[in-house]
């Protein structure tokens, strides 16, 4: 109120004195600096309501000249600093000031937005959560499933190269328990043509993953926790686009760009990548054998992958009106994805393929509309989106290879071997075609009672129907195949109370899961061309709820403590119920969620040092899961397998993040997790079904003790003035796990072994220009990496990126 | 313990050794070997659904008819490599370890070397050659085993309905010695009237230079457009020449009603006597006991156990001692499905063509028990309940009663584990 009056006046002043054709004019100039005596760089200096502005340069000087005499407001404000704003008088040919400033309460990359920025905000709830901002990080060949690697407590599991398959895990839970989103909205909508394998870092603004404890905003079936990845919406304008060539015949290359117009609020935000890799990377050990003759022993060999090329393309475009009057932000826009991906290796890297692969696009139209004070009070935000994925899978030839690279000519004359499995090589002849037709609108309004409380409902709606098709298998069989659709609706509300000067905060939450579901099977009554088809349509309609909060406390400003809990469910998968006809896996109508009551607590220490900036972050969490479903074997001859809530896992655990900086150029991140996952082990007494023995062991096949490590120097003006200079070091420690453990064997176990990663490289920022080129190498010393049983990850990588941006 | 138990059987082998070697010194300069101590290997199961754990470890005779001595695995034994599961036997002297890795597409050989160390000397890959990562396979000497794998393919009319299925085995010889493969073959059957078609063959068996393979049958149900097991009319196997593979045909019979498929799943189905006949059982719902002579089923032989033991019986094969007396793990399929638990050892007489049920107390889950060892001409089994306890037991074949038998060590399993053999 103060400012807007200040702000009146100034302008009425300047007009008064503009008006007069005798005003005097004069310059201001001064330094800014920090309370210990530090300049400050880069601080926009503007008058209010006028068009002077300047930057402090590299020694926090600055200088305006012409300035009319009058009365002034003076803000200062950049991404190192307090927003700070004062009066200042020019009545003299020249003015000198010195400013001190207080830096800003975000380190290390964070984004001023509105006073407080996004991501404290979301840390000062108590939420156990890890952010990371690609900010510069986009100048280097960085994929940002490595950027989620390097978080404490998320341990990403891919199966080869660039497009392979990837897990998540999260404190112990990974698999369907962890839910990825894109903006809010659950990612399976946007196909697997635009996931976390091919956007690029530079369309990222933020990831935020949330370990066990999930806000309402984010409401999903999410056992162990939800990484949301928030793609940038800037309001200033920029184009940015990059190239990068590397190693095992790399391509990749994105553009990101934003304007807006002034006037009219007119917005254009979208961005593009291309994604291409050969993969042929080289493999070796236990599981690459060849044979040289017909039915001769195997011969160990160092073989190139030769049928694992990767490609993707993707633009996303929206249009529409920010910061204008009647709305936030009113968008409409699409995307539009395509990729393919060979596919080299069955379970093992001992069953090789040489023509089965698989391809996907997808196209999504979207609206957004967000709008504070909608309402006195109220604040709205609504996404909705209508997807169609279309995903084939290509398995027509049933040629043998082998990791010669090449067919295997042994057994049938002057033809190649061939796989005997039904027309394909992973199985019968297959063009399986899967499409689904997804509806998803996420609704978001918020009312704050007064100051100090906030109510916030938030809904979440998710149709899918997927049809799918063969022309490969007989007519026959494709019409009887089953199809599946579900509506889920989630719905959560949530409040909120903030007490004791802002420094104690609680959130207590519930949520709704409402889930029907719709599977379609077709019987035909004789074997004849004109039987009569029946259709038998099971519907299943579920309740289920959960609730949760979290609660932190600032002690003092350098120590704030928080700790939340949930009680979550993971709503079972189409397959769990249903069934798998083809794989003897029989459906289980009476199968209820998983539970996990999951509990974290965790502080926040960041001492006031001058020069350094440290924090650390250690969290403790209990993961207490049960209801899990696993398959177990039902009976009968052949082996039917059924679904069933047996599971039980109890996980405690603790991460820890120690971030260190020295005078912003200099910084270095530690983080760790570590944690012991207990699987009761069930024996099912074969007639009766009741658990007739129960013992613990650790939960096989996770890795549970990883260790990163970060160095990284981001120093301006080291050769010329306004350039930048980048370098960085990671090493990633991954402590080897049992493949199975069950406390069962002595010798020959397998296991994952041992992981150390090292990556390294520089980048270098020309001054004047915004061009920039980085070198990197990844896995440096060649190692031999294994995420996952027998599927070797690349070894040495080099890579070259070239990044240009247009204002 | 085990050390000393070893020390012990070496001194007394040796000395026994010496003292007989002595007697034969007068007939015949014979050369002895260094050791006539036979290693067996004990090999637990863990898993039930689909991918399993195999697991193994050395153990003497001594060590199995002490009922003091405990067998664990808890921490100790060698997890056979496997990417699905492990189908895996020992050479006759009990030196060598042969496994298939199901799901990986490979034959390996591995050198026993004492306790629960098992070194790999050859593997071998069996893809191109029988087209499938997933064969299965018997041995049925000590220099050969046989590879097998059947592909089902069924055709339809342009209006989709269906018509045919026509079932395609392939066979691969194994030599185990250098571990690759001899002759390789395939050849189509046809369904037989009825619309069962061959699925599955397996636990081949050789007699007069032909092998007599189990066959497992199906039928196509229109409705569901699906396959299903298919008991059909009668009992059939399939013969072909070996080592050529060729002259392939099917033998049939309905001796005593017999039906139903004849592959079984782990054990043992077919084992050749002395005077060469062969003695195979059905393994449906519905347990016959056949005699093959000269390639052909002896119509003149009936013997049906769901007659002899009062309820429908069901089994996956049988060991045999000696002497027409062996002994199988029959289900009573009255009380229950071959999932469960109801499973008993059962002592068959194939002179007198009856059969005692064994008492062993319980019941047991017995669906997957695939090998038993004859040791000095009483046969010794590792049973036990699903994830409890069990013992070694040792049947006396002389012995007809329910308690022909005695119980030697102890045996401990651990979740969802079961003993799968003594090899």
């Amino acid at each position: 109120m103060i400012q807007k009056i200040r702000y009146i006046l100034a302008v009425v002043l300047m007009l008064i004195s503009g008006a007069s054709c005798f005003a005097q004019q004069g310059t201001l100039k001064g330094d800014v600096q920090f309370k210990n005596g530090e300049v400050a760089v880069a601080v926009a200096i503007q008058l209010v309501g006028t068009e002077f502005r300047a930057m402090t340069d590299a020694n926090g000087r600055f200088q305006l000249t012409n300035i009319p005499f009058g009365e002034y407001t003076i803000q200062l404000s950049s991404i190192e600093i307090e927003k700070t704003a004062f009066s200042q008088t020019i009545h003299k040919e020249e003015e000198t000031i010195s400013i001190i400033v207080n830096t800003s309460d975000k380190l290390l990359g964070e984004t001023i937005v509105y006073g407080k920025t996004e991501v404290r905000e979301v840390r000062d709830k108590g939420f156990a959560v890890s952010v990371i901002e690609p900010r510069n990080l986009e100048l280097q060949s960085i994929q940002t499933n490595d950027l989620l690697d390097r978080t404490a407590g998320v341990r990403v599991r891919q199966s080869g190269g660039l497009g392979s398959e990837v897990n998540y895990n999260l404190n112990g839970l990974s698999g369907n328990s962890v839910k990825v989103f894109i903006d809010g909205i659950p990612i399976h909508n946007y196909g697997p043509s635009f996931s976390i394998n091919s956007i690029p870092p530079a369309m990222i603004d933020r990831i935020e993953i949330f370990k066990g404890v999930v806000p309402v905003h984010l409401s999903d079936d999410a056992l162990g926790g939800a990484i949301n990845i928030i793609l940038k919406k800037k309001m200033t304008n920029n184009f940015a686009v990059s190239y990068s060539y590397g190693s095992f015949n790399t391509h990749q290359s994105d553009f990101r760009g934003n304007y807006r117009n002034e006037k009219s609020g007119f917005t254009v935000n979208g961005g593009g990548f291309i994604n291409y890799s050969d993969n042929n990377y080289k493999v070796w050990g236990d599981n690459v054998n060849v044979q040289l003759a017909p039915g001769a022993a195997n011969t160990p060999v160092v073989a190139k992958r030769f049928h694992d090329r990767y490609r993707s393309q993707g633009v996303k475009m929206d249009l529409g009106f920010t910061n204008v009057k009647w709305a936030d932000r009113l968008m409409i826009g699409g995307m539009f994805s395509n990729m393919d991906r060979q596919i080299q290796h069955g379970q093992s890297m001992k069953v090789v393929y040489g023509n089965r692969h698989m391809k996907s696009h997808s196209i999504m139209g979207n609206l957004e509309f967000v709008k504070r004070s909608i309402f006195k009070k109220l604040d709205v935000s609504t996404f909705a989106s209508v997807s169609r994925l279309d995903r084939t899978t290509v398995d027509t030839i049933p040629t043998h290879y082998s990791w010669l690279g090449r067919e295997t000519y042994y057994y049938n004359g002057t033809q190649p071997d061939v796989w005997v499995l039904g027309g394909g090589e992973a199985g019968r002849k297959s063009l399986l075609n899967d499409i689904d037709l997804n509806i998803n609108s996420r609704t978001n309004l918020v009312y704050h009672i007064n100051e100090n409380n906030t109510l916030t409902f938030n809904h979440l709606l998710n149709t899918f129907e997927r049809k799918s098709d063969d022309p490969m298998i007989p007519a026959a069989e494709n019409a009887m195949r089953e199809q599946r659709s579900f509506m889920k609706n989630i719905l959560g509300l949530s409040y909120e109370n903030v007490a004791f000067k802002q420094k104690l905060r609680t959130t207590v939450f519930g949520k709704g899961y409402f889930m029907e579901r719709n599977a379609s099977l077709r019987t035909k009554t004789g074997n004849g061309p004109n039987q009569i088809v029946n259709l038998k349509e099971t519907n299943m309609t579920t309740q289920n709820y959960s609730f949760g909060g979290a609660i932190s406390f600032k002690i003092i400003r350098q120590l704030m403590v928080m700790t939340s809990a949930e009680r979550a469910v993971r709503l079972p998968e189409a397959n769990e119920i249903f069934g798998i006809v083809a794989e003897n896996i029989i459906a289980n109508p009476e199968l209820k969620p998983e539970r996990s009551d999951n509990f974290n607590f965790g502080i926040e220490f960041n001492p006031d040092l001058p020069k350094h900036n440290v924090i650390f972050r250690p969290n403790i969490f209990i993961r207490n899961t049960n209801d899990l479903i696993l398959r177990y074997n039902q009976g009968g001859y052949d082996q039917n397998l059924v679904s069933g809530n047996i599971g039980k896992v109890f996980t405690k655990g603790v991460d820890a993040e120690l971030l260190y900086s020295f005078k912003r150029w200099l910084m270095v991140a530690v983080n760790g997790s570590i944690f012991d996952a207990q699987i009761h082990n069930t024996t099912l007494d074969p007639v009766s079904g009741e658990p007739v023995l129960t013992n613990k062991s650790r939960l096989p096949n996770t890795p549970y003790f990883t260790i990163n490590s970060n160095f990284r120097i981001e120093r301006p003006s080291l050769f010329a003035k306004g350039d930048l200079f980048i370098f960085h070091y990671n090493f990633l420690y991954v402590h080897e796990f049992l493949r199975r453990g069950t406390g069962l064997g002595g010798a020959g176990q397998t296991f994952i072994p041992t992981q150390m990663t090292h990556d390294t490289g520089v980048a270098y920022t020309f001054p004047k220009v915004r061009f920039t080129v980085s070198f990197d190498v990844r896995n440096l010393f060649n190692a031999q990496l294994f995420d996952n049983f027998a599927l070797q990850k690349p070894g040495r990588g080099c890579y070259v990126k070239l990044t240009y941006s247009i204002f | 313990m085990t050390k000393v138990f070893s020390t012990f059987t070496k001194i007394t082998l040796i000395l026994g050794v010496t003292l007989t070697s002595c007697k034969k010194d007068k007939e015949e300069e014979v050369v002895m070997p260094e050791s006539a101590y036979r290693p067996y290997h004990i090999v637990m199961g863990q898993g039930s659904t689909g991918e399993s754990l195999t697991f193994s470890q050395g153990i003497t005779v001594e060590q199995m008819r002490d009922a003091n001595h405990t067998i664990t695995f808890n921490n100790f034994g060698f997890e056979i490599p496997s990417v699905r599961t492990a189908r895996m036997y020992t050479s006759t002297d009990g030196k060598t370890l042969y496994n298939l890795n199901f799901g990986g597409g490979e034959v390996a050989k591995y050198r026993y070397d004492g306790g629960q160390k098992y070194t790999q000397l050859l593997s071998t890959s069996v893809q191109a050659a029988i087209g499938t990562a997933n064969p299965r396979w018997t041995k049925i000497d000590d220099n050969n085993a046989l590879l097998h794998h059947v592909v089902v393919e069924h055709s339809y009319t342009t209006d989709s309905v269906y018509q045919t299925t026509t079932s395609t085995i392939k066979l691969a010889v194994v030599n185990l010695s250098t571990m690759s493969l001899g002759t390789v073959r395939s050849f189509p059957v046809n369904m037989d009237a009825d619309g069962g078609f061959i699925f599955r063959i397996d636990a081949p068996v050789l007699q007069n230079g032909k092998l007599i393979y189990g066959c497992g049958k199906q039928k196509m149900n229109t409705t569901t457009n699906t396959a299903a097991a298919y008991t059909g009319t009668d009992a059939m196997s399939l013969v072909v020449d070996f080592p050529s593979l060729e002259n392939e045909h099917i033998i049939r019979t309905n001796a005593g009603g017999a039906k139903g498929n004849t592959n079984g799943y782990r054990t043992p189905v077919a084992h050749q006597m002395d005077n060469g006949d062969v003695y195979q059982v059905s393994t449906s719902k519905g347990m016959s006991v056949l005699k093959i002579t000269n390639n052909t089923y002896d119509a003149s032989y009936v013997f049906k156990l769901d007659d002899v033991l009062g309820h429908a019986c069901q089994t996956n094969g049988w060991f045999y001692v000696g002497n027409g007396i062996g002994y199988a793990p029959v289900l009573n399929a009255d009380a229950g499905a071959s999932s469960s638990a109801n499973w008993d050892i059962v002592r068959i007489d194939l002179n007198s063509r009856t059969a005692t049920k064994m008492n062993l107390g319980q019941s047991f889950w017995l669906q997957q028990y695939q090998w038993a060892s004859v040791i000095e001409g009483k046969l010794y089994m590792a049973i036990t309940p699903l994830g409890g306890e069990g013992r070694i037991y040792i049947f006396d074949p002389q012995n007809a009663t329910p308690d022909g038998f005695t119980t030697g060590a102890k045996l401990q399993t651990g979740t969802d584990a079961f003993y799968l053999g003594i090899f």
